[in-house]
């Protein structure tokens, strides 16, 4: 019991109080630019590289939404395709109609973010359970629409020439290196709310909703918050997906199998850390993507490949990669230091 | 009404879908996203079994129940029980890996393409009413949903397993010390539900063609027809699912029926909206284990 | 305008469908009072207790907060009407650190995360508990974290405090311990205290008034001695629960 005795504060004592978890914060942020660097050299041995690189960094930022919303302010999204598949939807059908792909891309976000904000106004304020239900549902629901209006499948115009002025480039390179960049704003943004009054008030959420609200946190406004940043990036997710592939199906776009990427890119690395998605989907995308090009050919077998590392990773390993190892890390740290 | 009778009839069966999800969410206190793969699985065993038989499908509807039973009961030991513990999150994102993996399975083995298993019952019928034409096979649905219904209600009032399962319900520790084996019991009542969606999938794959996606508007029934009844009251359900019925009788036939899962959420989400209390109340219940 | 109550039931009833748990209760508790809620399993204390935080709002009647009537408002309105409070589980935020959960109070009442995160360690230095401020809340043991559960009452500055069966899951010894630092605290902040307590002896301890409910209905209001002698009290609660005293 001798931390219950009052002893005066010493100046050592002073001294050790900083925060702690910010210098963690900015050690996994330069683990995050590390790896996005390896990404893109390793993109330039070939093509094939490339395009299965810009894929794992579309599906980072897919991760990196599910992590901020579920990961770090608590509410469990189990339909993230909604926001991804809006603006693939939005920019190819602009495109279509031949918008400046900018301004679609523009469209597409903002779609998005007021498709969270009407789901999220009428949900969030739900307990954990119907909420995720709720999401769930939000990308059938809207898949069941586009059907209804039509578009089964919308075919990408192509046009041999880079044109830069409309967000066209025919080398896979290019996208990489630009979903690269994003990468990494969320990666600073993640790290940058985790360490401010905003992250302090998601995690005391994720932690205990009630106890969170007694504290004084207006619970439901800063889920709606956490909500919209995540719709943010997952519609960058889903703008890159847009430049990646030739056909947009709805089918494919809002099936929960997208929705099932985001939470295993994010699980497999480690929920609410800000290198977990990253690493995650570093670790699973080309993986899944090189076994799907080279050894198999069957239909499906990736999504085989998502849904049965989530169960794995739900049933026996909930921490995910990151936080597994640096805990480790910690513990024989702190056995060696006495 | 036509639509009225019809909606009653096939209610029947979301009520009885409606009940598996009741028990498993309810009693059981645990969160299963594929509760509707489950369904689905029956469809697909009820076209093998036809396939390779002949039989009529409303006899195979039977042996379909048993296997996905029996399913239920080997899934339960190394998947199930595990998440008990681990609370309702791990469930949720389990349970949601679990619909997708079963999803993709059913694709790689039978396509993508619909596979019927028919029967001259759907298209004949009688005039049950002035007025009001109703197809054999959506009175042998309803058959079979009540004579389910009844059979799982007789179950858990008048057996000595319904009593254990209630208890276990409602005091799992204390259900323990009155020596009731509390996993044989859960494994069963999983096992239970597992065999009624088996049963309703199997009910509503006759006649109608089955894809890998079928499960979508089961995910979404199941859902609906506890909340709209009320979650935890087995009787609740029967209601849910007639309203259930009867509104999508409503839709279909005022709306395209493309829209139909689209209403049926909308009414879900309002239903959330309009009845929080008691939709609250039992949300405590489930939040109560989920740390 | 010192006597003003800071916290106020004024005829509140709760009902959940049917049930009324709380039967129009009025309680007025004043600054430096600290008022024991007792009552046998099912009273209605615990709805009380979250009707005055905002849990639940009241079926009927209202509830101020220094004059300021908060009966529909969201609980984190109330907190920033002076009222803290905590929960019956070991744990509010498990796998927070010990500062980031104290220093909650402070950043939602307003301070910036520098200002909150000193006030955090002053209210952890207050009760002596500076070398478990980056610990994790999970790995506290119980007395501990009770302890930093007052910390975080500290920290956010409260003039009412509700504290639901605090010192449930401690050993005699332990209790006796986290209750001294209790009365101290409350004392020199002159907190208007509102507690559910089962253990008698622990409830005169601190209590300066006691409210007994029974039934949702309250029974008894005053002194703690006073009530405690009351023979409808004793015949409606006392009788049965006297012999958990020493458990």
């Amino acid at each position: 019991m001798t931390v219950t005795q009052h002893r005066p504060v010493t100046r050592e004592k002073a001294a050790t109080r900083k925060l702690p978890g910010v210098g963690r914060s900015r050690r996994e942020l330069l683990a995050v630019v590390a790896l996005v660097v390896v990404v893109v050299v390793v993109a330039l041995i070939s093509p094939d590289m490339s395009t299965t690189a810009a894929f794992t960094m579309t599906f980072v930022l897919l991760g990196q939404s599910w992590n901020l919303i579920s990961g770090l302010a608590g509410p469990l999204a189990l339909g993230q395709a909604a926001f991804f598949g809006i603006t693939d939807f939005t920019i190819l059908v602009l495109r279509t109609h031949g918008v400046n792909q900018y301004l679609g891309i523009v469209v597409g976000i903002v779609a998005s973010v007021l498709l969270a904000l009407i789901v999220g106004l009428a949900t969030l304020r739900l307990p954990g359970f119907f909420f995720a239900i709720a999401s769930l549902m939000v990308p059938l629901i809207i898949q069941a629409v586009i059907l209804y209006f039509g578009f089964f499948q919308v075919e990408r115009p192509f046009s041999p020439e880079d044109t830069p002025g409309d967000f066209n480039f025919n080398d896979p390179f290019v996208y990489l290196c630009i979903a690269a960049v994003f990468v990494l704003v969320a990666a600073v943004v993640t790290m940058v709310v985790k360490g401010r009054r905003m992250g302090r008030y998601f995690q005391a959420i994720r932690e205990n909703p009630r106890a969170a609200e007694a504290s004084g946190v207006p619970t439901f406004r800063y889920k709606v918050y956490a909500f919209l940043i995540a719709a943010v990036f997952a519609s960058l997710a889903g703008t890159f997906y847009s430049q990646l592939t030739f056909v947009f199906d709805p089918l494919d776009a809002f099936d929960p199998t997208v929705s099932v990427q985001a939470l295993v890119v994010t699980l497999v690395g480690g929920a609410g850390t800000v290198l977990g998605p990253v690493l995650g989907g570093v670790i699973i995308i080309p993986l899944t993507q090189l076994a799907r090009t080279y050894l198999f050919q069957l239909p499906g077998l990736d999504q085989i490949a998502y849904a049965v590392l989530l169960l794995a990773v739900a049933l026996w390993f909930p921490r995910g990669a990151y936080p597994t190892v640096a805990r480790a890390l910690r513990n024989r740290k702190e056995r060696r230091c006495g | 009404m036509s639509i009225v009778v019809n909606g009653i009839l096939i209610g029947a069966l979301w009520a009885v879908l409606g009940l598996g999800k009741q028990l498993i969410l309810g009693v059981l206190r645990f969160v299963n996203f594929a509760h509707a793969s489950f369904a689905l699985i029956g469809m697909y065993v009820l076209y093998v079994l036809w396939n390779a038989t002949g039989i009529n499908p409303f006899i195979l509807v039977v042996p379909v129940a048993v296997i996905l039973g029996l399913l239920g009961l080997a899934i339960e030991r190394p998947l199930i029980r595990p998440l008990v513990a681990r609370g309702q999150r791990a469930q949720m994102i389990a349970t949601l890996a679990l619909l997708t993996l079963i999803q993709a399975l059913l694709n790689l083995g039978f396509g993508a393409a619909g596979r019927t298993t028919p029967s001259d019952l759907t298209t004949s019928g009688t005039t049950l009413l002035p007025g009001v034409f109703v197809t054999w096979s959506s009175l042998l649905v309803f058959g079979f949903a009540l004579v389910a219904f009844g059979v799982v209600w007789l179950l858990l009032n008048r057996t000595t397993f319904g009593l254990q399962v209630l208890a276990t319900s409602q005091r799992r520790d204390s259900a323990v010390y009155c020596g009731i084996n509390v996993r044989r019991v859960y494994g069963l009542a999983f096992a239970l539900t597992i065999a009624l969606a088996g049963l309703v999938g199997a009910l509503y794959a006759i006649g109608t063609p089955v894809t890998p996606t079928s499960a979508t508007p089961l995910l979404v029934l199941m859902f609906v027809v506890p909340i709209l009844g009320g979650l935890g009251s087995i009787p609740g359900v029967l209601i849910g699912g007639v309203i259930v019925g009867i509104l999508q009788g409503l839709t279909t036939s005022f709306l395209p029926p493309q829209l139909e899962n689209a209403i049926i959420y909308l009414i879900f989400v309002l239903v959330l909206m309009v009845r929080p209390q008691g939709v609250l109340g039992n949300a405590a219940l489930l939040t109560e284990r989920s740390t | 305008m010192a006597d003003t109550p800071v916290v106020e039931a004024e005829n509140v009833r709760v009902q959940f469908g049917g049930v009324v748990a709380v039967r129009d209760v009025s309680l007025a508790v004043r600054a430096g009072e600290r008022i024991g809620l007792i009552g046998p399993n099912g009273a209605g204390k615990t709805s009380l207790v979250n009707s005055l935080s905002g849990e639940i709002r009241p079926t009927s009647g209202r509830v101020l907060l220094g004059g300021v009537d908060v009966s529909r408002a969201a609980p984190h309105r109330h907190f920033r009407h002076g009222l803290s409070r905590t929960f019956q589980v070991a744990h509010p935020f498990p796998a927070l650190t010990v500062i980031d959960s104290v220093m909650l109070g402070p950043l939602s009442a307003g301070s910036s995360v520098a200002e909150a995160a000193e006030r955090g360690y002053d209210a952890l230095a207050a009760l002596g508990l500076d070398d478990v401020s980056d610990k994790e809340m999970s790995d506290l043991n119980p007395v501990t974290a009770k302890l930093v559960e007052l910390a975080r009452i500290i920290a956010a500055e409260p003039k009412v405090v509700l504290l639901d069966e605090l010192l449930a899951g401690l050993l005699p010894a332990e209790r006796r311990q986290v209750l001294d630092k209790l009365i101290e605290i409350s004392e020199s902040r002159s907190w208007a205290t509102v507690m559910i307590e089962h253990l008698i002896g622990d409830v005169r301890r601190f209590c300066t008034r006691l409210a007994v409910l029974v039934d949702g209905t309250l029974i008894a209001d005053g002194p703690t001695a006073e009530v405690l002698a009351d023979p409808a009290v004793i015949a409606a609660y006392l009788g049965e629960t006297s012999t958990k005293e020493g458990s």
